[in-house]
């Protein structure tokens, strides 16, 4: 009896992986090691991370742990630290006015700086070169620094206002209830605003100078200039300028824990912090990857529109 | 406008100048002010100190304070950056030439993987990373630490450098590949240096997430054999009786590597952090 060789489904895929082409295996083989490093430390715990907001998971009792289905997020949603506390006190709320707040005033700030560095003065190469200082120094540094501008009595800040006759305002910022949530938001800008600017700079440098001209011999006045010719010129590097900041402002841990730690009384109490806090103090791991998986939600409503966009370009 | 500079316009351009940078350099240079002043002078509240007022002591008692030295935190912290440096910047090399100049199936689909990995919430991934550390038996070790910290830097490294590579025509590599360059000699002769510029922003990246991370340290590392500087100023700033002089000297400390760094890499940064976000 003559045994036929049939290629079945498995020994073509072999032969296809065989003859694959030189070029092709070989990027795989280049890019395995980042995607097994990636896959192994980022994707895995994000899906470990869903799963686990589902169970009653703690961190000292490890391996005792059941589905409870949707009671964690019950939990948080009755936990006026969470949200829906009072006004300002509630993590949900906070990181979401946090966001906004610091980003919009980033955009403001960064295209008016972007404005500036336009003027070709002298001395203006050093202004731009020193510019992304800020966004280079570490978080804890920053937050040590305006520790310094706001202690009473002898931050800079309250030096200041001593000096000029209003020594009564003497506070300490991360630690007054209304002033605490501003300074966060302060903190945010001075580190964010220069990344701004400059690349709205640099996307300004793109923009036809003979655009400007038309409109000047058209006789646009500087608003109407700025309007129709530098807004639409920068609106993509903007665009992706305020969602990068959008996440990054809503992920941000550090500044808020390492200044405040939520406090005074929740005033600062924002999402990353609470799920540190539910997870590293409380030991309740499932509750907080709950909040975690909270976060993601909100996150994926800025995330989709940037892939597009950004998938868009790629091409 | 762009051209013509009057007197008025350009003192006005300087009033406001100043304004921004004033916000911005005011608290750097008064953190360094406050290291070299004297506890008393701190606490007197002085704006200008008298010059017999400024002392290197704080820095002295830095590496002196018995209960808690800088020593330690230095060493890991630098320790840790390099070798987040050196990892972050081959692996995310090797792949951003794979992705780059390779059209292998999927590979728009990794990417966005790539870019995704980047916006989930660093706190959720600590949950089960904690387990994860934890199951390999990596907490309070250096290489749990560099691991994280490699992760948290490379999908931006590697959209970062895959942009600079796109740049590099096809017909250099294939005329590379014709005269006998192997596919890592190539690589490393005809693509790395045109990429040089993005290797740079991707290096200073790489170090100054790991130099910065406060959030995986403080989950991985137990004890101080494993802690790194942010931990240690953290530290020194709860203590009951702040010693304004030590922090103002510990956080200049921990600024001036990322400043070096930053003069070196400046003219580049801004446009390969771009790459980093946008471009593929």
């Amino acid at each position: 009896m003559k045994l036929r060789l049939q290629p079945g489904p498995i020994p073509r895929a072999l032969a296809s992986v065989l003859r694959m082409p030189d070029r092709e295996w070989f990027g795989y083989v280049l890019a395995l090691p980042a995607l097994a490093l990636i896959g192994l430390v980022v994707l895995y715990p994000v899906a470990q991370g869903i799963n686990l907001g589902f169970t009653n998971a703690g961190t000292l009792n490890p391996g005792q742990q059941s589905y409870v289905g949707l009671q964690n997020f019950q939990t948080l949603f009755a936990d006026p630290a969470f949200y829906n506390g009072f006004p300002g006190a509630s993590a949900l709320v906070n990181s979401v006015t946090l966001t906004a707040i610091a980003v919009i005033l980033e955009l403001v700030l960064g295209t008016g700086l972007a404005l500036l560095l336009r003027n070709k003065v002298p001395g203006m190469t050093f202004f731009r070169s020193v510019t992304m200082a800020s966004w280079v120094i570490p978080v804890v540094a920053t937050v040590m620094m305006f520790n310094l501008m706001w202690l009473p009595r002898y931050g800079l800040v309250n030096i200041i206002l001593k000096d000029i006759g209003l020594g009564q305002d003497n506070a300490y910022w991360f630690g007054n209830l209304n002033l605490a949530m501003p300074a966060i938001i302060i903190m945010h800008v001075w580190r964010n605003t220069p990344f701004f600017a400059i690349a709205l700079f640099a996307s300004m440098q793109t923009i036809p100078s003979d655009q400007y001209e038309a409109a000047a011999i058209d006789g646009a006045s500087w608003l109407g200039r700025f309007r129709h010719i530098t807004l639409p010129g920068i609106a993509y590097v903007a665009m992706i300028m305020v969602i990068i900041h959008v996440l990054w402002t809503f992920n941000n841990f550090d500044f808020v824990y390492l200044s405040t730690g939520g406090g005074p009384v929740n005033a600062t109490m924002i999402l990353p912090v609470y799920v540190y806090l539910q997870f590293w103090h409380n030991y309740t791991s499932g509750y907080a990857a709950a909040a975690g998986v909270v976060m993601l939600v909100m996150l994926l409503v800025v995330t989709i529109p940037y892939i597009l966009m950004v998938k868009e370009t790629e091409t | 406008m762009i051209n013509r500079m009057t007197l008025p316009k350009m003192l006005g351009t300087y009033v406001l100048l100043f304004l921004y940078y004033g916000f911005f350099l005011i608290p750097i240079l008064w953190l360094v002010l406050q290291s070299f002043k004297t506890n008393d002078a701190i606490f007197s509240g002085s704006l200008v100190p008298h010059w017999n007022e400024l002392t290197l002591s704080s820095y002295q008692s830095l590496w002196q304070s018995s209960s808690s030295s800088i020593v330690t935190f230095l060493k890991n912290s630098i320790i840790i950056a390099l070798s987040v440096t050196a990892i972050s910047l081959v692996v995310s090399t090797l792949a951003a030439y794979g992705l780059s100049k390779y059209r292998i199936w999927g590979r728009r689909g990794l990417l966005i993987v790539l870019l995704t990995s980047q916006m989930f919430p660093g706190v959720l991934i600590l949950v089960p990373f904690y387990t994860l550390i934890l199951d390999l038996h990596l907490s309070n070790t250096y290489i749990g630490i560099i691991l994280a910290h490699s992760i948290l830097a490379l999908p931006f490294c590697v959209w970062m450098l895959k942009s600079y590579m796109d740049g590099v025509p096809q017909a250099l590599i294939e005329a590379a590949l014709v005269d006998g360059c192997n596919k890592l000699n190539t690589l490393m002769r005809v693509v790395l240096p045109t990429a040089l510029p993005g290797l740079a922003v991707a290096a200073f990246f790489a170090f100054i997430v790991s130099w910065g991370d406060y959030l995986f340290v403080s989950v991985i590392s137990s004890s101080t054999s494993t802690a790194t500087m942010p931990l240690y100023i953290y530290q020194i700033s709860q203590s009951l009786i702040s010693q304004w002089g030590q922090i103002a000297a510990g956080t200049v400390i921990i600024i001036i590597p990322v400043v070096i760094l930053f003069a070196l890499v400046q003219r580049w940064l801004v446009e390969g952090l771009f790459a980093g976000a946008v471009k593929g």
